[in-house]
């Protein structure tokens, strides 16, 4: 009898009881920052002839039958007429603000003026910004001093289509009756979009 | 014992993007333009009226042309403008016969920003271009050297000729009289 209890004992007593581990997870975290930079793109840069975005105008003949310059006006619609392709741009400005600086330099020639005569075309240039709320132009003429104009508008430029277009318009002489010189007529006029908090 | 094991921690990772400068956009619309070399008379046109070209011998006398003169206005706005004359004899229609002329000679000058162009008419044809430059003011044609072929008597009636300046914005072959 004793050794059947023994038995049953020592199995009893082999018998291990494995207590099951409780369950653990654990977690880890991983932190991602990004950024994005202020800044301007050109979406639509026109045909530039140089830097970023811009065009080229050709007026043509600049004097009137009498060789005084011809109308303000008709050399406005000239400026006009170079067309979209030159004069409006597509730009993107990831910041709240904008900042537009515009500085027009005069159409002049080498040849040497005298009295009565002019080698210099004075005009103003307006550089209109459609922006979120509504447009905005910023303007400069070629005789303010000092040159160029600068301007923060607090608007995000408009998306979509085009937003940035050139004009130009009060083309003069020096003097009202100047007769102009003979000679190739050259200027242009800058234009810079940067981005504002 | 029981054993816990951990399995590696996660490592913690943590990823940024640098920020970049900030950046514009410029632009540049040229302008270009020309004005053509040219020339105008402002005031194209003038009148010398001699009243009476004979002297009390019936012939010329000189002094009723010489020094007759008239003024003109223009332009030409390149430094390689030119100005030339041509003149055309005095001229009676008249047949003057052996003892007669009907036809008084001279020369003719145009003074434009002190450059002298001249012709005279006993030659057909401009003269000599003379290069005028870039100017803007008065063209005086005055008359000298008058003269009559043979020195005769001067037929009567009224006597015609024109005195043609050409201003033109750079030299040009002078055209051929008829």
């Amino acid at each position: 009898m004793n050794k059947i209890l023994l038995t049953a004992l020592a199995a009893a007593s082999a018998l291990a009881i494995a207590t099951p581990a409780a369950a653990q997870t654990v977690s880890g975290v991983v932190n991602v920052t990004g950024s994005v930079a202020d800044k301007c793109i050109v979406t639509d840069d026109g045909t530039p002839p140089s830097g970023d975005f811009g065009g080229s105008v050709n007026l043509g003949q600049l004097d009137d039958t009498d060789g005084t310059l011809k109308d303000s006006s008709v050399l406005a619609a000239a400026f006009s007429a170079a067309g979209a392709a030159n004069l409006t741009y597509r730009i993107v400005c990831t910041t709240p603000n904008t900042k537009l600086s515009v500085n027009a330099n005069e159409l002049t020639t080498g040849a040497t003026v005298t009295t009565g005569y002019a080698n210099t075309v004075h005009y103003n240039a307006n550089v209109q910004l459609s922006l979120v709320g509504g447009n905005q132009t910023l303007s400069n003429d070629t005789l303010l001093v000092p040159a160029g104009a600068e301007q923060t508008f607090t608007a995000r430029l408009a998306t979509g289509a085009n937003n940035v277009s050139v004009t130009a318009d009060t083309f003069r002489t020096p003097g009202a009756s100047d007769v102009m010189l003979a000679g190739t007529y050259s200027g242009n006029i800058q234009i810079s979009i940067a981005p504002a908090n | 014992m029981n054993r816990i094991v951990l399995s590696g921690c996660a490592a913690l990772a943590v990823v940024t993007a640098a920020p970049a400068l900030a950046q514009s956009s410029t632009g540049t619309v040229t302008v270009d333009a020309f004005v053509a070399p040219k020339c105008l008379f402002t005031i194209p046109s003038g009148a010398i009226n001699i009243p009476e070209m004979s002297g009390a011998d019936g012939k010329l006398d000189p002094s009723t042309v010489d020094g007759q003169n008239v003024t003109l206005a223009g332009w030409c706005n390149g430094t390689a403008s030119v100005m030339y004359v041509n003149a055309t004899p005095l001229q009676n229609i008249g047949t003057p016969g052996p003892n007669y002329d009907n036809r008084v000679d001279y020369t003719a000058t145009a003074l434009a920003n002190s450059v002298s162009a001249n012709d005279t008419s006993l030659v057909p044809g401009p003269g000599s271009e003379q290069n005028v430059g870039l100017f803007l003011g008065d063209v005086q044609v005055t008359l000298s050297n008058s003269s009559s072929p043979g020195n005769k008597l001067l037929l009567s009636g009224p006597y015609n000729a024109t005195v043609t300046v050409t201003l033109a914005p750079a030299a040009t072959p002078p055209a051929v009289e008829d």
